[in-house]
């Protein structure tokens, strides 16, 4: 048995060390020709990116005088007999940099805001229940935005999480979850209509992004990249078809990108057709407002994707990005291992609801229903003997 | 007074250890720079069954950004602190570690028997509640300062105080001294109606021959107070008091055999001499004793020789013991003048004796002795010249029952007397740094837990840890400022060697 696992492990240590190394070997070519890569030869591309250049280099700014907002939200879920429980927190974070060391933080709607508790009184399966509680999730986040829009004058909103609904988020029209989700839907438009008659720039920073766009153009590319004998020559040992089928955009992009670097920006919109599953007709329109790139934030961190709310009613989407992220990018460099912007760290730690807490909910809850004992944990949560 | 009133210190929580019956962790509250609560600091809980009483033992600052090493480390790489980009000081709190001392309830301490519940609110402990708790008598004890943290004043009942011995342990420079002073304040300013207590002080330093001078009415007392300031020199032992025993205790080694030629020489002499005689008188007596070896007769005569030249004895006693111990009067033994320890033991010894002698015969009033450098008349070593020790153990074991009570001072506990210290029920601890001196402490007080006794280390100078009976627990306390100041001192080196250049 021993021996079995060892020889399938060992040929695991196989496979990864060939991906690496192809990776490695693939990212120091295209280190080399960054540069040189020219976008503009593929309008098809080009029609929906911001620039060109495959690489644009970022100037951090300097943080006095700003005023940024960092949103995350918490979920928690519990049973209690028949009923699930969802347990929600939206925060925001307001940080204003002075002259003095340090921020001056605000916090909306408190610094420890109570979980909001949501019942849901079907029986749901599984995924249906998923989706509900991710979507209540958002939706409590994208409150939290809105009144920030509305009550502080910040220069930079950052959310934890894309600025659009997630694909997997979304119920079929039979479900129990549509309304939820047409709640959501009717929020993010609600927040794209504000955000265009207002200066703060809408950020979304998504921490683990499982995209695969940029790994798809630099596959419509390549070929004809390559056809510069001395790339070719470069990229002659690499198999790169190979990797570009199962790499994300964060994987290939770690080995070629340098801190304080960013990707040419697209259009979101131009992702989601790539999606099997798409997003309602009327976030579409939207969908190309919202800029996307990939920064390296930290040298030893994976780039961060990030999405922008473009308002080309007040500046240039290119401006607007690069002002962004000029900010977000001395938010984001100190830890040279963990490149996420510091209100999103204070944001998610605030935001999170831990076991502790939902314990003590759920404790107040069966004292207030009087339940002495009742099975309201699953079977496997209480096992006698734990473990 | 209304216990919900108090100021609000924080909330119990939950830890592993916690809350339990003897302990609990409570959050202060307050932004992170507040000092809301101290070291030492007492607090209460409410309960439906009473007011929990605790001490806070410890402080424990906590912020989350700094609870990982290599965290810091990585963000402080740049160069910059975590403080630039994070609002670290949001998350700093103190988490105050408290031990449970009692319960009060219905005017009574009673031992805790049940634990606080997490999420109760710690308030401030109500002062009246506190003086109760501690067996403070507010209208008729000493006032000898304010309880440390609390504007609370320090007023042990003075039975309780002195009744059953106090010892001042404390390194040099900490305050003993200066304690003794207050005491002595204290305790002569008493009105006579209250009943007074005489007190003899053995002043090894010559620390207190100011209080000779001082007026005494600036205390506000109407009845007199008597100081008597005798120096060593004029200090004088009758021979004629002393016995074979006691002679021999004054030197070392002296044989049975030697003993009993002494005593029948003693008796002879006295049968002689109605009018008292001298060590000379005695030393020719023996030299005319036939019956008397000539080794003996050498070594009785050497040891003779010996104790005159001390010029301690003579025929009649100076002072007479009857007549300077009084009540509401302060002696002052002055034996500064004497380098030799032996001289200095010989009179403290034969003092302690009498002293015990003739209160136990009632001739005198209750008495304190207040005896400084205690190590060095009632050492714990055995090696060490002690002629007084077993009287000081004697009058420490037996004292209590005649009043005659002992006020112990010392620099180094660990080479006090171990029987004597442990018959001090109440001990006044200023600062110590020294870890066998610590140890000491710990070993011989009963009531001194851990926690105060690392605090020792910590005390600042005037002020000391009250244990024993006269507090119901180990109390920090801030000796109050004295009333009456020596003239002319000079403490600080530099004035000092000013004053001698001029």
């Amino acid at each position: 048995m021993d021996q079995q696992l060892d020889r399938m492990l060992a040929l695991l240590v196989e496979e990864i060390d060939r991906v690496e190394s192809s990776r490695q070997q693939f990212g120091n070519v295209i280190r080399k020709i960054k540069d040189s890569l020219d976008l503009g030869r593929f309008p098809a591309i080009t029609e929906n990116t911001l620039e060109t250049s495959f690489i644009t280099k970022i100037e951090p700014t300097h943080l006095s005088g700003l005023k940024i907002a960092g949103i995350d939200g918490g979920l928690s879920r519990r049973s209690f007999r028949s009923i699930d429980i969802l347990l929600t927190r939206g925060i925001a974070v307001i940080f204003s940099f002075g002259p003095d060391e340090g921020p001056a933080a605000e916090f909306y709607p408190d610094p420890f805001p109570s979980p909001r508790v949501t019942p849901v009184l079907y029986a749901l399966q599984g995924n249906e229940l998923d989706q509900i509680a991710s979507l209540e999730r958002t939706a409590t986040e994208l409150r939290v935005i809105l009144s920030v829009l509305d009550e502080f004058h910040t220069d930079l909103i950052l959310l934890d999480g894309s600025l659009l609904n997630h694909p997997r988020d979304r119920p079929p029209t039979a479900s129990i979850g549509y309304e939820k989700f047409q709640e959501t839907i009717a929020l993010y438009k609600q927040l794209y209509r504000k955000a265009r008659k207002s200066r703060t720039i809408l950020v979304g920073i998504i921490k683990d992004s499982r995209s695969t766009r940029i790994v798809s153009i630099l596959g419509e590319i390549l070929p004809h990249v390559l056809r510069n004998p001395s790339f070719f020559e470069m990229m002659q040992d690499v198999d790169y078809r190979w990797l570009l089928r199962f790499s994300r955009d964060t994987d290939l992009l770690n080995t070629f990108l340098d801190e304080g670097e960013r990707t040419f920006a697209f259009k979101y919109s131009s992702e989601v057709s790539h999606e099997t599953s798409s997003l309602p007709e009327d976030l579409r329109d939207w969908a190309a407002s919202i800029w996307v790139t990939y920064l390296k934030t930290a040298r030893h961190d994976y780039p961060l994707r990030i999405e922008v709310f473009g308002n080309t009613d007040i500046d240039e989407p290119a401006d607007r990005l690069n002002k962004a992220l000029s900010a977000i990018l001395p938010l984001s460099w100190q830890h040279t291992e963990y490149g996420l912007p510091s209100p999103i760290v204070e944001a998610d730690t605030r935001a999170r609801i831990g076991n502790n807490e939902t314990q003590l909910i759920m404790n107040r809850l069966m004292a207030l229903t009087g339940v002495r004992y009742s099975p309201v944990e699953k079977r496997r949560m209480r096992n006698p003997f734990g473990g | 007074m209304d216990e919900v009133s108090l100021q609000r210190l924080g909330t119990v929580v939950s830890t592993d250890k916690g809350p339990n019956v003897m302990e609990f962790s409570f959050v202060t509250e307050g932004g992170a720079n507040d000092i809301v609560t101290r070291r030492g600091e007492f607090v209460s809980v409410v309960t439906d069954s009473g007011t929990v009483i605790a001490r806070v033992q410890d402080l424990v600052q906590t912020n989350r950004y700094y609870q990982q090493a290599e965290a810091v480390r990585e963000y402080q790489s740049r160069g910059e602190p975590l403080r630039s980009i994070f609002p670290t000081d949001r998350w700093q709190y103190t988490i105050a570690r408290a031990r449970v001392l009692g319960l009060w309830s219905d005017e009574k301490r009673l031992r805790p028997y049940f634990a606080v519940s997490p999420g109760a609110v710690v308030r401030r402990t109500d002062d009246d509640v506190l003086s109760s708790f501690l067996s403070l008598d507010v209208d008729d004890g000493l006032l000898l300062g304010k309880l440390s943290n609390h504007d609370l004043e320090f007023t042990p009942n003075m039975t309780r105080l002195l009744s059953k011995h106090l010892a001042i342990l404390a390194m040099s420079g900490a305050g003993k001294s200066y304690f003794v002073s207050v005491l002595l304040e204290e305790i002569l300013s008493r009105p006579k109606d209250k009943g007074r207590l005489a007190v003899v002080v053995i002043d090894v330093h010559g620390e207190y021959t100011y209080l000779k001078n001082v007026d005494f009415t600036s205390l506000g007392i109407t009845d007199d107070v008597e100081v008597e300031h005798i120096r060593g020199s004029h200090f004088q032992i009758a021979t004629r008091s002393l016995s074979a025993e006691a002679l021999a205790s004054f030197v070392s080694d002296m044989s049975t055999v030697q003993q009993r030629d002494l005593r029948r020489v003693l008796t002879e002499i006295q049968q002689d001499s109605k009018e008292g005689y001298s060590l000379i008188d005695i030393m020719d007596y023996v030299r005319e004793d036939e019956t008397i070896s000539k080794n003996t007769k050498d070594a009785l005569l050497g040891w003779l020789m010996n104790l005159e030249n001390t010029n301690l004895f003579g025929k009649e006693a100076s002072p007479q013991t009857e007549s300077v111990i009084r009540p509401g009067k302060l002696t002052l033994i002055d034996l500064s003048d004497f380098i030799s320890l032996r001289k200095k033991q010989i009179v403290v010894a034969n003092l302690v004796s009498e002293l015990l002698f003739k209160r136990r015969q009632g001739r005198i009033p209750p008495f304190l002795i207040v005896l400084e450098e205690a190590h060095q008349f009632c050492p714990e070593s055995r090696q060490e010249i002690a002629l007084p020790k077993s009287r000081i153990e004697t009058i420490a074991r037996e004292g209590r029952k005649f009043f005659a009570l002992l006020c112990l001072v010392s620099q180094r506990p660990v080479k006090l007397s171990t029987t004597v210290l442990s018959q001090c029920t109440n001990q006044a601890i200023l600062r110590c740094t020294n870890p066998y001196d610590l140890e000491h402490i710990g070993r011989s007080s009963e009531g001194i837990d851990k926690s105060s006794l690392e605090a020792i280390t910590t005390l600042e100078v005037g002020e000391a840890l009250f244990v024993g009976e006269a507090v119901s627990v180990p109390s920090f306390v801030k000796i109050r400022k004295r009333h009456l100041n020596p003239e002319g001192e000079t403490r600080d080196l530099l004035r000092a060697i000013q004053k001698a250049d001029k």
